[in-house]
């Protein structure tokens, strides 16, 4: 009998858990949303690469296609109305149907103080998290409530509890999905569909830039991380995307999901 | 209650009240404002914006643009906006600012999701604050209150409890003056709810 172990994990061996889903992926075209996307089409899942920038979104799409998975790149203004609905109307023709949107873009996050945030920043992280979790979830809806499994994904932040006195207005543009994630959890519950929201910290070009801004940022995150490392975006936040996304969260709306290796811990 | 009925029940009661209008948004309007009354230097000021005639419930789907951005953007363009200026207005002595929010923040509501996003905007707005402002001097805490004071139909929210209240009719002035006062000035980025014990 063989008994080497497999150590293949369980994020690089192709499943079927998603498999007849259809997944929205905003911001898809690197960092956490691209871990996510690929971590979901390696499920089965057909997924749509949401991407303002189709010279990110493109290849990535191609990227999970390349790896045997179904992909589209749909260019997406998560700030602009029409944009969304255009994504989701687009990705229902193209798929017949959408039972997932994760929503994950986002812009605007520059340190500075508040007083003298730059307007321009202050209205980029607003349009990107609240707006743009507002038109995602009026656009998927109805889609969502079609589907048996439907389900909307936030992506908020440890900030979005702690407050930040790096970025003053990131923590709560990103309080304010979890709000609505809890309000929309509640609301759209008798439609079957779960509302809920992930808290990640990863490596992603966004934390890269933080880090750039705030030399002794990563150190401190590593400090005071039990698991002494910074996420991955697709084996570590894509599984926990995976879990929410899957039959196996079917019981679970409203929450938000922290997964930063045990760093925040004040719930 | 009117802001002017307000003022006259403070004064009936032996206490210095004016009312004065000024526009929530206006990043100079507080300084403006307190220079204005000349009672002496500005110590602490309250956000509380809420106004149940516009507070209305309405389902997601059926949000416009001008609802979301009424609940949402207005209510931190405001938020932000006073902090602003209570801290140019205090011009370097230290000062409270305490931002008021419904618990709606905290437990959601359905009908609600425009206004609860603007509540824990709010909360953790003071939360960065206090981070950034507390090494001036400037205390930033916040007071959670009963929806039932603010929503235009809080029972549309939804029941958020199983529980009865542990307090009927919470009050949440005292704890307000608390968190303006110097007493509370060791406090940073704290929340006191105030709303009977619903929510725990």
């Amino acid at each position: 009998m063989d008994v080497t172990p497999d150590l293949t994990t369980d994020s690089e061996r192709p499943g079927d858990r998603l498999a007849g889903r259809v997944v929205i992926v905003t911001g898809a075209g690197q960092g956490v949303g691209e871990g996510i996307a690929r971590r979901l089409a390696g499920e089965g899942a057909a997924v749509v690469i949401a991407a303002r920038r189709a010279d990110t979104g493109e290849p990535v799409a191609a990227s999970i296609r390349d790896d045997g998975g179904r992909a589209v790149c749909i260019v997406t203004d998560v700030t602009s109305r029409a944009s969304v609905e255009a994504c989701v109307a687009t990705t229902v023709a193209e798929f017949g149907g959408l039972d997932v949107l994760v929503h994950n873009a986002f812009a605007g996050g520059i340190a500075s103080r508040l007083e003298s945030t730059p307007p321009d920043a202050w209205f980029q992280m607003s349009a990107t998290s609240a707006w743009g979790s507002f038109w995602c979830a009026r656009a998927a809806h109805p889609h969502l409530a079609a589907s048996d499994q439907g389900r909307l994904i936030l992506l908020t932040s440890p900030s979005g509890f702690e407050g930040s006195a790096n970025i003053p207005l990131y923590s709560p543009a990103k309080a304010a999905q979890r709000a609505m994630a809890k309000s929309l959890a509640r609301e759209w519950g008798p439609d079957g569909i779960t509302v809920n929201c992930i808290a990640p910290v990863a490596e992603t070009p966004a934390l890269a830039g933080a880090f750039e801004q705030v030399p002794t940022l990563r150190g401190a995150i590593e400090a005071r991380t039990p698991l002494g490392r910074i996420g991955d975006p697709t084996t570590d936040i894509g599984g926990v995307a995976l879990f929410l996304a899957s039959a196996d969260s079917a019981y679970v709306s409203g929450q938000t999901i922290v997964c930063d290796g045990g760093s925040f811990l004040g719930l | 209650m009117s802001v002017e009925d307000l003022r006259i029940r403070v004064v009936g009661g032996g206490g210095l009240a004016r009312s004065l209008a000024m526009s929530l948004g206006e990043r100079g309007a507080i300084v403006t404002v307190s220079a204005s009354v000349g009672d002496g230097p500005l110590a602490a000021v309250v956000f509380a914006p809420w106004d149940r005639s516009v507070m209305t419930p309405r389902p997601l789907v059926e949000l416009t643009d001008e609802e979301f951005g009424a609940a949402w953007q207005d209510t931190m363009d405001s938020a932000i906006a006073t902090c602003i200026g209570a801290r140019e207005a205090f011009a370097g002595r230290g000062g409270s600012i305490v931002l008021t929010f419904p618990t709606t923040a905290f437990v959601g509501g359905a009908l609600h999701a425009h206004w609860a996003a603007a509540a824990e905007g709010v909360h953790i707005l003071a939360k960065s604050v206090a981070r950034q402002w507390g090494p001036e001097g400037i205390a930033v805490n916040a007071v959670a209150i009963d929806p039932a004071l603010v929503l235009a139909d809080p029972a549309s929210a939804g029941p958020v409890s199983i529980a009865q209240p542990a307090v009927p009719d919470p009050e949440p002035a005292d704890a307000l003056a608390f968190l303006c006062s110097t007493e509370a000035r060791s406090l940073a980025g704290q929340t006191i709810t105030v709303d009977g014990g619903l929510w725990m």
